[in-house]
């Protein structure tokens, strides 16, 4: 019990400790804490969410706004680029229609086709080189064109402006539909190819027809052509021109404003770029290639992001690309994008430094209000919260230091309690303590007072251990004397006080008498001087406590002690209970000594009373025993021989000799069965050898009379733990009774068992016992009234024979008919033990 | 070791005279003529040396100053009397106190009153090297 108080006590204890060593963690500043942060989050996501919505919003709207723009633009130069180039490829075929109208061209080539025999001639030759010269101020005039040449029907160069060519077949096939008039061949733009674009013209005999198309482009020279063309329709040739692409390219970059990332350019079915002079290819491309007119975002040949439109001119054979790079165009929504970003960083930081000001208003009291809280949690009550605001915090605020001052109030009062308490439980605990003594010396009292016999060390042991486990200054004990006049103080513990051992009137003054005469516990601090001796030095108070014995006060038990106020009222009753513990063990050990002096006198009147009888029995039996031995010496003739009436005389000393011992006997048995000095020296027997061996004996009784003796033994007769002397002496008892009572029969000793009981019976022929007197037989001194005729007995036999019987555990009894006989039968227990070899 | 009556010498141990002369008149009729006769333990021992050799001490119990067991003690120790036959011959009869004697060493025990019929033979047949132990 007390350890698992203890265990409690220290579990508590731990809990004590860990609480004031391991601190709460709790944050004491606003920003890192929840509150803090959740509220800036808060204010920062509404303030840049729908800012960033805004900007992209205004950024897509702009971003599409350009982009339309940009294609509008790049669709009208584009436009004003394709009508760029078809001009100058009608400007090249108005050239040469206006060089094949000429009459002298004419004439020089109908004058070579028709002498192409005769080619070698010098008129051919003349002919051929005014045709080349023609050809050759025509080159020179226009840098559009690269080579001028004729060609027969069949394609032949006939005259070039490269000499070297002139005889042998152009590199591609130079021909015209026979309604064509002529044609535009855009094979390549590649400026460094031998082929590329090619202007055809039908150098007819008669006139030249000029299309109606043409005229409409070239307005110029139509005049001239109408006028040249109208005579013949026999084709003489053809008239070729090749141009010069990169003549065109100049042309293009003259066309319109591009900015400065803007760009134009052509691109034959190859690939072939223009004026970029090399084969490009771009998602624009492929698909202006592919005969789509387009618009839109995508990356340029050079990976680069453009916004572009893209055609193809069939009539050309050439696919025209106008693009810009996105960069460039969208650079105005770019700045848009970055002062927008800048505003809403600038929004952030603005959110953000409110928020953290409100946050701060907000949660610095609740810090405060925490901090606060930690105070109390740590003990220190006195913390109050000044209350600053009106809001919900203030009330909060007011509300705690509300709490605070309860909680103050609860604790104080607890405190208050606890220190009751406190004191109440030591007090309690005190007491239970004292108890505890008390209670142990209570207990060494009783174990003194039950292991010590002798009353004088006795009562020295208890005021040692009254003095030692109460604390006392002094302890001692009074018995009064059997008149009750005086009190003798037995023994002391503590100071030596002079009247140990000395004798005091009852009737002093003082603790000790009162309590004695008066049988009650009586306690004093107001010490009367000389009360039962001094008391010690250092007294302050005593307590006497009567010793009390059904209803007398024997003595006084004395206690003193130097604390004024030694005794309560706990005291009292404990130290009254050794008191009566004292008390009843001095009158036990009385007692005692009483009754072993009771015991001793027994004991010795029980030694005197054998003695006596010891003494009796050698006295009576020694002169007894001489008589018989002496009349036996003399009856067997050892002292000499004897005359006929001196044997019969002896005869008869020798017989009352016998028979006198035989009853000095019988009273020394009787005499100390009477004194209960008769002990059995019980063994282990078989009464079938003592039977035989009593037989033997009892023969003699029956000797030369006409009786027979029979016994008749069961054969598994257990053992009996018997004396064997004595049960000799029964047999022999009843069997001389048998004899002394049977004339003429038979005697039968029988020996059966049945259960625990071991039955031995005595019959014989005799004349019988009178119903009235078959259990008198069994009392001393009586004999059965018939047998009163032979007085030679004095009547014991039965009556010993029937102790002896009872002293073993058996019975004894007679059964009779007058004039047939009598069975006199005993029983013995069956020995319990197993019998033993 | 066989004596024969007529050369054994017995002693006596016997407060009673007459009982003493019983039993001289009976071991003489056994043919027995050396009998020596002490009152008391204490006169065996103070006398030790002016008796003749014993072949058997017949010993009462009962006697005065000392009992039979402390004188046989005694004289166990006497180198005279430490091979005797001692028997004890007592009034005192019971199969304790025939016990006692046999575990006190005494050579043999022949409870009283004497038998004059079976005496002399039972001290023939002590001196023949029997042992008796009869209660009588």
């Amino acid at each position: 019990m007390g350890s698992r108080v203890i265990r409690a006590q220290e579990q508590m204890d731990g809990m004590l400790s860990s609480a004031s060593t391991e601190r709460p963690q709790i944050p004491t500043t606003g920003m890192r804490g929840g509150l803090g942060r959740t509220l800036l989050t808060s204010f920062l996501i509404l303030a840049i969410v729908p800012l960033i919505a805004v900007t992209w919003y205004a950024t897509l709207r702009e971003r599409q706004d350009i982009q339309r723009e940009v294609i509008t633009k790049l669709s009208s130069v584009a436009t004003m680029m394709e009508i760029q180039v078809n001009q100058w490829v009608e400007h090249r075929i108005a050239s040469l229609q206006f060089l094949a109208a000429l009459p002298a061209t004419r004439e020089n080539m109908s004058i070579l086709v028709t002498n192409t025999g005769d080619t070698s001639t010098a008129r051919a030759d003349q002919v051929r080189h005014t045709l080349r010269l023609q050809l050759q101020t025509t080159l020179a005039q226009d840098p559009a064109f690269r080579r001028l040449a004729v060609l027969d029907g069949e394609g032949n160069v006939l005259v070039s402006t490269d000499p070297q060519t002139e005889g042998k077949p152009t590199e591609q096939t130079l021909t015209l539909e026979p309604e064509q008039n002529y044609a535009f061949q855009f094979i390549t733009l590649d400026p460094t190819a031998n082929v590329g674009p090619v202007v055809i013209v039908r150098l007819s005999a008669s006139r030249l027809s000029v299309s109606t198309e043409l005229d409409k482009v070239s307005t110029k020279s139509h005049d001239e052509a109408q006028h040249i063309t109208g005579q013949d329709d026999e084709t003489l040739g053809l008239l070729a021109g090749w141009l010069n692409p990169g003549n065109l390219s100049t042309d293009l970059q003259t066309v319109g404003e591009l900015w400065e990332t803007g760009e134009i350019y052509l691109v034959d079915a190859n690939g072939m770029a223009l004026p970029q002079g090399r084969a490009v290819s771009s998602m624009g491309i492929q698909a202006a290639l592919a005969g789509e007119d387009r618009e839109g975002l995508y990356e340029n040949y050079a990976g680069v992001p453009v916004i572009g439109i893209y055609h193809w001119m069939p009539e050309l054979g050439l696919a025209l690309v106008a693009e810009q790079m996105q960069e460039e165009a969208f650079a105005t929504t770019n700045n848009v994008t970055a002062a927008v970003v800048g505003a809403t960083l600038a929004m952030a930081l603005f959110t953000a430094t409110i928020a953290a000001v409100v946050t701060r208003q907000i949660t610095r009291p609740i810090v405060r209000l925490t901090e606060s809280a930690l105070s109390i949690a740590e003990g220190d009550l006195e913390q109050r919260v000044p209350v600053t605001s009106r809001d919900e915090i203030g009330i909060l605020a007011y509300v705690f230091n509300h709490m605070a001052t309860e909680l103050k109030t609860l604790y104080d009062n607890l405190e208050k309690k606890v220190v009751q308490r406190t004191t109440l439980l030591q007090r309690a605990n005190y007491q239970i303590q004292r108890r505890a003594i008390q209670m142990q010396a209570s207990l060494e009292v009783g174990q003194v007072v039950t292991s010590i016999l002798d009353p004088d060390r006795l009562l020295e042991q208890v005021v040692q251990v009254v003095r030692g486990r109460f604390a006392y200054s002094y302890a001692g004990v009074y018995t009064a004397d059997e008149e009750g006049q005086y009190l003798l103080l037995r023994a002391l513990a503590g100071e030596a006080n002079p009247f140990h051992g000395q004798r005091v009137p009852t009737d002093l003054p003082g603790p000790i008498g009162q309590a004695f005469r008066e049988g009650i516990a009586v306690v004093t601090s107001q010490l009367v001087p000389m009360t039962v001796g001094p008391p010690v030095s250092y007294t302050r108070s005593e307590a006497a406590l009567p010793l009390r014995l059904g209803g007398r006060t024997l003595g006084v038990l004395d206690v003193q002690t130097a604390d004024e106020e030694g005794f309560d009222e706990d005291d009292v009753s404990v130290l009254q209970n050794v008191a009566n513990q004292i008390i009843i063990t001095l009158e036990n050990a009385r007692a005692y000594a009483v009754e072993r002096e009771a015991v001793e006198r027994l004991q010795e009147l029980d030694l005197s009373k054998r003695r006596f009888l010891m003494n009796m029995s050698h006295e009576l039996r020694t002169p007894l025993t001489n008589i018989i031995g002496f009349s036996r010496l003399m009856l067997k003739g050892i002292s000499g021989p004897l005359r006929g009436q001196q044997q019969n005389d002896l005869q008869i000393i020798y017989q009352n000799g016998q028979h006198l011992l035989g009853l000095i006997n019988d009273l020394l048995d009787i005499s100390q069965i009477e004194a209960g000095l008769m002990e059995l020296e019980l063994r282990e027997m078989d009464l079938a050898d003592l039977i035989g061996s009593v037989m033997a004996t009892a023969s003699a009784l029956v000797r030369d009379r006409d009786i027979e003796l029979h016994q008749e033994i069961a054969p598994d007769l257990p053992t009996v733990r018997a004396d064997t002397a004595r049960i000799r002496q029964v047999l022999l008892r009843l069997l001389a009774n048998a004899a002394k009572f049977t004339v003429q029969g038979a005697i039968i000793v029988r020996a059966w068992h049945i259960d625990a009981e071991v039955m031995v019976s005595i019959s014989d022929t005799g004349v019988g016992i009178p119903l009235g007197d078959r259990e008198r037989i069994f009392e001393r001194f009586e004999q059965g009234t018939l047998v009163n005729r032979r007085p030679d007995g004095a009547g014991l036999g039965l009556a010993l024979s029937k102790e002896f019987v009872e002293m073993h555990g058996g019975r004894i009894w007679v059964e009779s008919e007058m004039g047939k006989g009598s069975t006199f039968t005993f029983s013995l227990p069956v020995s319990q033990e197993a019998p033993s070899s | 070791m066989s004596i024969q009556p007529k050369d054994a010498t017995i002693l006596v141990v016997e407060d009673n005279f007459q009982n003493f002369v019983l039993i001289t008149r009976l071991l003489a009729y056994l043919g027995v003529s050396k009998c020596e006769w002490k009152a008391s333990g204490w006169q065996v021992l103070e006398f030790a040396e002016s008796l003749p050799h014993i072949d058997l001490i017949l010993m009462d119990i009962f006697l005065p100053e000392e009992d039979g067991y402390q004188v046989l003690e005694k004289l166990r120790t006497h180198p005279r009397f430490q091979d005797a036959l001692i028997v004890a011959v007592t009034a005192d009869v019971s199969v304790d106190n025939m016990e006692r004697a046999r575990s006190a060493g005494f050579n043999g025990f022949i409870g009283k009153p004497l038998d004059p019929d079976r005496f002399p033979n039972q001290i023939r047949r002590v001196l023949r090297g029997e042992e008796i132990w009869d209660l009588g």
